[in-house]
Order: C-alpha cells, then sequence, then structure tokens
C-alpha cells in the first residue's frame, strides 16, 4: 500500500514537472545547426536551381507519391532524392529543440516570456500569412505557403531570443 | 499587487543574487519582482515568505485595482 502510494506521488510530481523542454546544453548546438540549415532553406525556397547539381538519390518507403507524370504510388518503394528530406528535417529536428531548450536557469519568468512570445510569434505569423492569402496570386503563393511553415518557429525563436536578451541585461541591483 | 521584497531582502541583509540563489530563481527575476513588472507564482510566494519567515500577507499586497 505503501509503494502505491509512493509511485502515485512519484507519478503525480512527474507529471506537474512536465514541461516539455529540452535540457539546456542542447541550446548551442541545434542553434548553430538551426541558423545554418534555415538559410539554406530559404535559399533554396527563393532559387530551387542551387541545389540542381546536388543529388542524394536513394531508395526510400513512400505512404504516397503523386508523379507528374506515370503513376501514383502507394504505400510503396520509390527512387528520390533524398536532399530536401535530409534538409527539412534538420531544420525541423534542430528548431524544435532550439526553440524549446530550457535556459540556463529556468523559472516561472523564463515560462512567461516563453509563452508571450509563443503568442506572439503565432498571431505575427498568421497575420502576415493572411495577408499574403488575400494579396498574393498564383505559383508565388506556393513558396508563401513553404516559408508559412517554418516562419512561425522562426519568428518564435527570434521573439523568446530577443526578450530573454532584454531581460537577462536587467541589472538595476539595490 | 505589491510587494516589500526589497525591504525584506535589506532586513535580512540579502542580494538579488543571494536571493534568487536560495529560491532557485535567476537575479533578473527576483529584479522583475520587486520592480512590480512579475507577479510570482503561490509556490514562489511562499518559498519567499518560507525563507523571511512571514507571513504571505506581509510581504505580498493586493491593490485596488486587483
Amino acid at each position: 500500500m505503501e509503494i502505491l502510494f509512493y509511485i502515485r506521488f512519484n507519478f503525480k510530481s512527474i507529471i506537474m514537472k512536465t514541461n516539455y523542454l529540452f535540457p539546456h546544453k542542447f541550446k548551442w548546438i541545434s542553434g548553430i545547426l538551426f541558423i545554418v540549415s534555415i538559410s539554406i532553406m530559404l535559399c533554396w525556397i527563393i532559387e530551387p536551381d542551387i541545389f540542381k547539381d546536388i543529388e542524394i538519390k536513394s531508395k526510400v518507403f513512400a505512404i504516397a507519391e503523386t508523379a507528374f507524370m506515370g503513376d501514383n504510388v502507394y504505400f510503396g518503394i520509390i527512387d528520390t532524392n533524398i536532399l530536401d528530406e535530409l534538409l527539412m528535417a534538420t531544420v525541423i529536428i534542430s528548431g524544435l529543440v532550439f526553440a524549446f531548450s530550457k535556459e540556463k536557469i529556468e523559472d516561472e519568468m523564463t515560462s512567461k516570456i516563453r509563452l508571450e512570445s509563443l503568442v506572439w510569434a503565432t498571431y505575427a505569423n498568421y497575420l502576415i500569412f493572411l495577408f499574403c492569402v488575400l494579396f498574393i496570386y498564383g505559383m508565388v503563393f506556393l513558396n508563401i505557403i513553404m516559408f508559412a511553415f517554418f516562419t512561425h518557429l522562426l519568428f518564435f525563436i527570434l521573439r523568446f531570443n530577443w526578450e530573454i536578451y532584454k531581460f537577462n541585461r536587467t541589472t538595476n541591483e539595490e | 499587487m505589491k510587494n516589500r521584497l526589497k525591504i525584506e531582502r535589506a532586513i535580512a541583509n540579502l542580494t538579488q543574487a543571494d536571493l534568487a540563489e536560495k529560491i532557485a530563481v535567476s537575479r533578473q527575476t527576483i529584479n522583475a519582482i520587486e520592480a512590480g513588472k512579475f507577479v510570482p507564482s503561490t509556490v514562489l510566494a511562499l518559498k519567499i515568505s518560507r525563507l523571511f519567515n512571514k507571513p504571505v500577507n506581509e510581504i505580498f499586497e493586493l491593490e485596488d485595482e486587483d
């Protein structure tokens, strides 16, 4: 009975302390990776030709592939250039880790700054996207959709780190 | 909400950094609380009250607009 209580208690304390964040030590390595990969990514969206000579051909499992010409493939093995998959996976993983790793001293103030930055970034991203929906037409709109995927995370990262930077600079001891 | 944190801290002869370390927050957070820019959680308020050995009400006080 006592053990049961102990397990329940610990379980509860684990649940209550969950904040879905990565350890602080991941912040800088993922940050460097994110900045490099998203820069390449954004260049690529703007100018797709820069990587036309680099190919990493591989056979991969695909849930679906709709071809411009030929048959569609569902749940099959396809042959494709996986450079864009690798790049996008790097952006997403390093971006998430960088965005959501703990600060050096993680306390309720940093949580508050994080939450406010997330709200801000969500508004900023969707308002800009709404603007683009209303005023941008044609093929370039596809680029906008691509951008919008990454800019949410990007806006959050920029806003949060700027706010943390300002916060850490506050000094008026005594 | 207003608070007497700065005064209590002076009575206890603690710097912002000392207090921050004792209750496991950053010095800037203490600074923000003292400046009235940040309202601490109940847990943090209770930790501060335990540290100064005074009731929470004596350190933190509601204002008319709260």
